[in-house]
C-alpha cells in the first residue's frame, strides 16, 4: 500500500509541475480576463484524459496508474473552490459561471473520453 | 528553480497522503475523494489568508505549499471521473450525492477558509 502511495506521489509531482507550467503559460496568453481560463482548461482536459486512459490502458497496470496519478496531481479541486469564492466578491455571474460550467464540461469530458 | 523544486517535493508529499487515505478507504474511495478534495479547499484558503501574516515565507515557499501541498492533495479529474463511474453504473443516487456534496461542501469550506485566512489579516490591521 505504501508503494501504491508513493506512486500517486510520485505522478501528483509531476503532474503539478505540469499545471504550474500550464498556468503561467496560459496566464501570459489571457492576461486582463477575469474568468480562470487556465485552471477551467486544466480541470477539462484533465477529466478527459482521465477518462481516455481509464477507457484506453489495460487495467491493473503500472502505465494506468502512473497516468492516473499524474493527471490527479494535473487537476486540482481547491483552487477550482478558491478562484470561485474570490470572483464572487467582483463578479457574481462569471463566478456562478465558472463554477457550474466546470463541474459540468469536466464531467461531460471525462465521459467523452471514456466512451471513444 | 527553488520554486520548482518546492511544488515538486510538496506535492509528492500531497499526493501521496491522497493516495494513502484513497487506499486506506478501499471500495468506498469517493468518500475519501470527497473528504480531501473539502479539507483541500479549506486549508487552501486559510493558508493563502494567514500564513504570510503568521510567519515570514518566501514567495517561493508559499508557491510551493499551495500549489504542491495542496494542489497535489486534491483533485478535480477524479472527481468528474468518480462521477460518471457512478452514473454508468447506475448509481445515480450516489452519484447526484457525490457531485452535490463535493460542490456545495467544496464552495463553503472555501469560503470559511477565506474568512478565517482575512481575519488574521484584520488582525494586523489593528496592531
Amino acid at each position: 500500500m505504501i508503494e501504491s502511495a508513493l506512486i500517486v506521489g510520485l505522478g501528483a509531482a509531476v503532474g503539478s509541475l505540469i499545471r504550474y507550467g500550464v498556468t503561467n503559460g496560459l496566464k501570459k496568453m489571457f492576461t486582463g480576463f477575469a474568468f480562470p481560463v487556465a485552471t477551467f482548461f486544466i480541470n477539462i482536459t484533465g477529466s478527459f484524459l482521465l477518462g481516455l486512459v481509464n477507457g484506453q490502458l489495460p487495467k491493473n497496470t503500472f502505465i494506468l496508474a502512473f497516468s492516473v496519478a499524474i493527471l490527479g496531481g494535473y487537476t486540482t479541486f481547491s483552487t477550482y473552490m478558491n478562484e470561485t469564492v474570490q470572483l464572487s466578491t467582483k463578479k457574481k455571474v462569471m463566478s456562478y459561471a465558472y463554477y457550474l460550467l466546470s463541474a459540468f464540461i469536466g464531467i461531460l469530458a471525462a465521459l467523452l473520453g471514456y466512451m471513444i | 528553480m527553488r520554486r520548482v523544486l518546492y511544488i515538486f517535493i510538496l506535492a509528492f508529499v500531497g499526493g501521496a497522503l491522497r493516495g494513502y487515505f484513497t487506499l486506506l478507504s478501499g471500495n468506498d474511495h469517493f468518500i475519501a475523494t470527497i473528504i480531501i478534495n473539502l479539507v483541500g479547499a479549506f486549508v487552501l484558503a486559510f493558508i493563502t489568508g494567514a500564513i504570510p501574516y503568521l510567519i515570514e515565507i518566501s514567495n517561493d515557499l508559499m508557491t510551493g505549499l499551495s500549489v504542491g501541498l495542496v494542489g497535489g492533495f486534491t483533485t478535480f479529474s477524479t472527481f468528474s471521473f468518480d462521477s460518471i463511474n457512478l452514473f454508468l453504473n447506475h448509481k445515480i443516487g450516489i452519484g447526484l450525492l457525490y457531485v452535490l456534496v463535493s460542490l456545495i461542501g467544496g464552495l463553503i469550506l472555501a469560503h470559511i477558509g477565506t474568512k478565517l485566512g482575512q481575519s488574521f489579516e484584520n488582525k494586523e490591521d489593528q496592531l
